[in-house]
């Protein structure tokens, strides 16, 4: 989870990223006070456990990257950081 | 007389023999004993690394700490496996912490040399080469690709699996005393504790960070990390809960569950040390590089190309947020659990 805060406050100010964490096993009334108490500033999504299903993760931590055009770039196994590459290169393109 | 003189010496050879042929006269043994004779060709690749961390407390100036701890050699490159707390216990991300209140103090790290420590007293100079937090694992490698040579280590073949092990199972932990005891092995033996399947699977066992398991017939299972005490953190690393450093669960990461890093690391590396990197920088240990496990043994995550399913769920403001929302954007979804 830090990891991935530092990387939100790397693109907090780019448009063109989202990052959202997602929640998965916890009751929300714990995570609602846990995140009060760490102020990520990036949304953390509630109950994703059917959505995990979708995307097929059951490993924790595990990130996905989506394209603008709504399909999977990258997928890996570990926090976001771990498509930290993955996301440069696919801004690089987007850019050009 | 002489007879029986003769005698007895070789009925104590048999017995000798028997005990150490036969797993089920190791209760009659002194359990000890068989666990070190078990891990005996396995106490080469378990190395002393020490490294000397430079660490900027902000306001509170500057400190320098030496590092000692243990890693095993996987590798016949030299490549060397270390708990990352260990290694850089206030390396930890974000770098800061609340020393009091509205009191926040930066804590930034560098990790300024490292080093093998064989028992003779050799000193094999060492870098980061890969360093995953999550995990809570670095690998290390000689800087110079002659000095592995001079480790003249057999790496520790990988050959346990996390599933051989269960609750209570004894295991065979070993590590390495310090120099005052002459970097002498320590072995001894310890249970599961706890066998837990989040965030990954691991063995909760009492020992230190960057000793070496082998679970009771001598097969080597894995290496000491730390993770989160459950409850106590939520989720963040061992280090935020104060600022002193590692705390947390000790479990044994059982490496068959992450040969997949393994690999990547030894493609960092070089298959036998020659395929080095020219004229690269070494990595810096707090800078982490992208870990791509190529598959896994879990399952593998949604295929690249597939349509990312939609989602529409609520944040921790109330806020709902779908996929579609975020259409021509990159988006980046961070699974995790804080357990």
């Amino acid at each position: 989870m830090p990891q991935v805060q530092v990387l939100h406050r790397k693109y907090a100010d780019n448009p063109d990223v989202v990052i959202l964490a997602m929640n998965v096993g916890d009751e929300n009334e714990k995570m609602a006070s846990w995140w009060k108490e760490k102020k990520f500033g990036f949304p953390t999504l509630n109950d994703a456990d059917e959505a995990a299903g979708k995307y097929g993760i059951i490993a924790f931590p595990s990130s996905v990257l989506i394209g603008p055009d709504g399909k999977v770039l990258e997928s890996s196994i570990g926090s976001a950081y771990t498509l930290e590459k993955a996301l440069k290169k696919a801004l690089e393109k987007a850019n050009k | 007389m002489n007879k029986i003189q003769t005698t007895i010496p070789f009925l104590l050879a048999v017995c000798l023999a028997l005990s150490l042929f036969s797993t089920a006269s190791a209760r009659s043994e002194d359990p000890v004993e068989s666990a070190r004779k078990l891990i005996d060709p396995a106490v080469n690749p378990v190395v002393n690394v020490n490294a000397v961390v430079n660490i900027e407390l902000g306001m509170m100036g500057q400190q320098v700490d030496e590092v000692k701890t243990v890693g095993m050699v996987i590798d016949p490159s030299g490549l060397t496996l270390v708990s990352r707390t260990a290694l850089n216990p206030h390396g930890y991300e974000p770098s800061s912490f609340e020393a009091g209140p509205g009191m926040e103090i930066n804590v930034e790290t560098e990790i300024t040399s490292i080093w093998i420590q064989l028992a003779d007293g050799k000193r094999i100079d060492a870098e980061v080469v890969l360093t995953d937090p999550d995990l809570d694992l670095s690998f290390i490698r000689p800087v110079d690709a002659e000095d592995t040579a001079k480790l003249k280590l057999t790496p520790a073949p990988l050959n346990a699996k996390a599933d051989d092990v269960s609750l209570l199972d004894r295991v065979i932990v070993l590590s390495r005393l310090g120099k005052d005891a002459g970097w002498a092995p320590m072995v001894r033996l310890e249970r599961v504790t706890a066998v837990l399947d989040t965030p990954w699977c691991c063995l909760a066992i009492d020992a230190e960070p960057g000793d070496t398991v082998f679970d009771a017939s001598g097969r080597l299972l894995g290496i000491v990390v730390i993770v989160p005490a459950a409850g106590s953190s939520d989720g963040a690393p061992p280090a935020m809960m104060g600022g002193s450093g590692a705390t947390g669960t000790t479990v044994a990461l059982p490496l068959s569950h992450f040969r997949s890093l393994i690999d990547q690391a030894r493609g960092i590396s070089g298959e036998d040390g020659a395929k080095r990197t020219e004229g690269a920088a070494p990595a810096p240990a707090k800078v982490p590089a992208p870990v791509k496990p190529k598959k896994n043994l879990f399952g593998q995550p949604i295929e690249k190309g597939a349509k990312a399913p939609g989602f529409s769920l609520v944040d921790e403001k109330g806020k709902r947020h779908s996929l579609s929302d975020y259409s021509g954007k990159h988006v980046l979804l961070d699974w995790w659990g804080s357990w």
